[in-house]
């Protein structure tokens, strides 16, 4: 444990740029790392992309890798926020209601934008769909939380129970939206709803980074108190954590991160509970340690998914939705069975 | 050190604890006993903090407790809970080194490994420092609890007098366990330590309380100033048990067999 402690940083740095580089390199245009460097010097030089490489290699592979990491990285530590917040290993945002409530508050904006005057349409991509996301999300998060506290005793059954509600909910709302919805609109929520990169601009790159680096920098700081949860409430309140003020804080920021990932790549399921799940077996669960490598695996496993998406069928392209969800979903199923929750007793962990 | 002016806790019109009022100061080992649902841990719960009282208030040091900040009582008192349910992989190590949280910012300083590696000697669970915590048995594991608490009490002068809150710490643990950590608990009366202690062997409280107090059904009933004075007739009123009580063969103290 204290070797692989040692050594986990470095190494997953070296295969963090493995990854990156071929996923850049592969794609329905193959693009070689000369082309690459060829192109940032051009782009420092302010000069135009010399060849169609460089084009496709600045204008569409980068952005979307680049996003593609991002909202990996996102998605991973939402998952340890959640699940510490939470207290409990099988909780992310796919499962607690969180994605699903933004995914129907950025389609109400795709079928609305329609009707608005030209100059707010403009600003539906970049700004309305993520600020309806962002509602939609803490909507969602709230009720599933304030509903499973209100039961005496917060455990899994009720937690998963509530999150299955709330998340029918959100997609009956997302479903009444494509079916009002014109054609062009329906088809651009019906892919969203099992997630995309396709189409990745640097302006989402931008307005993703800069919030998930945000709220990463915030969640370091939170380590210690994540730490302290662990014994439980009450007892975190003993050794002076303000509990209510970091559950607070910790959803707001939480759900702000996944909103605007998901208002841009739509809903991506399972990677926040796989990858911390990894990262607790290789480190443990000291924050510290946990939410800087989950970090950095959900970048790397979520751009392996995305090269699946777009080689497995090329030229095709598969949702990456479906493709973690193939993955995650037995993963889950076998950590159900593990932590005991489908045993006979049925009362599960709280 | 901490007073309770007759404070009470109530859920509606159920009455959990009768209000009371009750005084213990730095040196002092209180035992609280009393059958289940007597009121005891609300009452612990009362005087730590996390239970805020709905009759009368609690001054503690000399400010009233619910004008201390969470950070700040962190540094002041320590509380041993019941149970704990812990569902994430942590070292003994960790656990233990969490007590020391409300003392650094952002790593550890030596003060701290020192107390974290002192604590578990005390206890003698330094070999279990690497352990998954999840995997430990019952007794094991409150000992460790027992350790991240005492880190947490940490270091005292008369000048910055604790309180250790203990709800039944020897539940799980052996005999000569159950003596090590109330050993340990009384030690630190020594060292400018209130210990308000929660317990279920009236033996155990004989041997190290300086007091007793006896609850039931919310009420406080008696406070045992001199345990020469306990007799069979309050053992059954407030345990409701036959009791006899014999000296102890040495000549200090009575010994009860129920």
């Amino acid at each position: 444990m204290a070797t692989l402690n040692k050594y986990f940083f470095p190494l997953s740095l070296v295969i963090w740029v493995i990854v990156l580089l071929t996923a850049i390199a592969f794609g329905a245009v193959s693009i070689t790392v000369p082309d690459m460097l060829s192109a940032v010097q051009h782009w420092f030089q302010g000069k135009a992309p010399a060849n169609i490489y460089e084009g496709v290699f600045l204008q569409i592979r980068l952005p979307r890798v680049l996003l593609c990491m991002i909202t990996g990285a996102a998605l991973a530590v939402s998952g340890v926020l959640m699940q510490g917040l939470f207290r409990n290993p099988i909780v992310e945002p796919g499962l607690i209601g969180t994605s699903a409530g933004a995914a129907f508050g950025a389609s109400v904006v795709f079928v609305m934008s329609a009707s608005l005057s030209a100059d707010l349409q403009k600003l539906a991509g970049p700004l309305l769909v993520p600020l309806f996301a962002f509602g939609g999300g803490l909507l969602a998060t709230y009720t599933v939380y304030m509903l499973a506290k209100g039961t005496r005793r917060m455990n899994v059954t009720t937690l998963l129970l509530i999150g299955i509600a709330v998340n029918a909910v959100g997609l009956s709302g997302t479903g009444f939206m494509s079916y009002i919805a014109r054609d062009p609109q329906a088809r651009s929520i019906t892919f969203w709803n099992l997630g995309t990169f396709s189409g990745s601009t640097w302006m989402q790159v931008w307005i993703t980074g800069f919030v998930v680096a945000a709220v990463c920098m915030i969640a370091t700081r939170y380590a210690k108190q994540l730490n302290t949860l662990i014994l439980g409430e009450e007892e975190a309140g003993y050794a002076g954590v303000d509990t209510e003020k970091l559950k607070r804080r910790i959803m707001l920021y939480n759900t702000a991160m996944i909103s605007i990932a998901t208002a841009f790549v739509g809903v991506i399921s399972f990677m926040g509970l796989i990858v911390p799940h990894l990262m607790r077996l290789l480190l443990g669960s000291d924050h510290k340690r946990l939410l800087p490598a989950s970090m950095i695996a959900g970048s790397i496993l979520l751009t392996i998914a995305d090269m699946g998406a777009r080689l497995l069928l090329a030229p095709a392209e598969i949702p990456i939705g479906i493709i973690t969800s193939l993955v995650g979903a037995p993963f889950f199923i076998l950590l159900l069975k593990r932590t005991h929750i489908l045993n006979t007793k049925g009362g599960g962990h709280d | 050190m901490i007073e309770l002016i007759h404070t009470g806790f109530a859920v509606g019109k159920k009455i959990l604890v009768t209000p009371l009022s009750l005084q213990v100061t730095a040196g002092e080992f209180v035992v609280v006993m009393g059958a289940n649902g007597a009121g005891k841990s609300t009452l612990l719960k009362m005087m730590s903090g996390a239970l805020q009282p709905t009759k009368g208030n609690i001054v503690f040091k000399g400010k009233p407790l619910q004008q201390y900040k969470t950070e700040e009582l962190a540094k002041q008192r320590a509380v041993l809970s019941q149970h704990y349910h812990i569902s994430f992989p942590l070292s003994v190590r960790e656990i233990v080194m969490m007590g020391r949280y409300p003392y650094f910012n952002d790593q550890p300083l030596v003060r701290d490994e020192e107390m974290v590696v002192d604590c578990m000697n005390r206890m003698e669970v330094t070999h279990l420092s690497e352990r998954n915590y999840q995997t430990l048995s019952g007794g094991e594991a409150q000992k460790v609890q027992m350790c991240r608490v005492l880190a947490q009490i940490g270091e005292t002068s008369a000048t910055n007098e604790k309180l250790l809150l203990l709800d039944e710490p020897v539940s799980h643990l052996d005999i000569k366990y159950q003596h090590q950590l109330l050993k340990e608990a009384k030690q630190l009366c020594e060292k400018n330590v209130a210990v308000l202690a929660v317990l279920h062997d009236v033996n155990l409280a004989l041997k190290y309380a300086d007091r007793i107090l006896f609850m039931k059904d919310g009420i406080l009933v008696t406070e045992l100033n001199k345990k020469e004075a306990i007799t069979a007739s309050l053992l059954k009123e407030v345990f409701d048990v036959d009791a006899k009580i014999f000296d102890m063969p040495e000549g200090n103290g009575k010994f009860v067999s129920y």
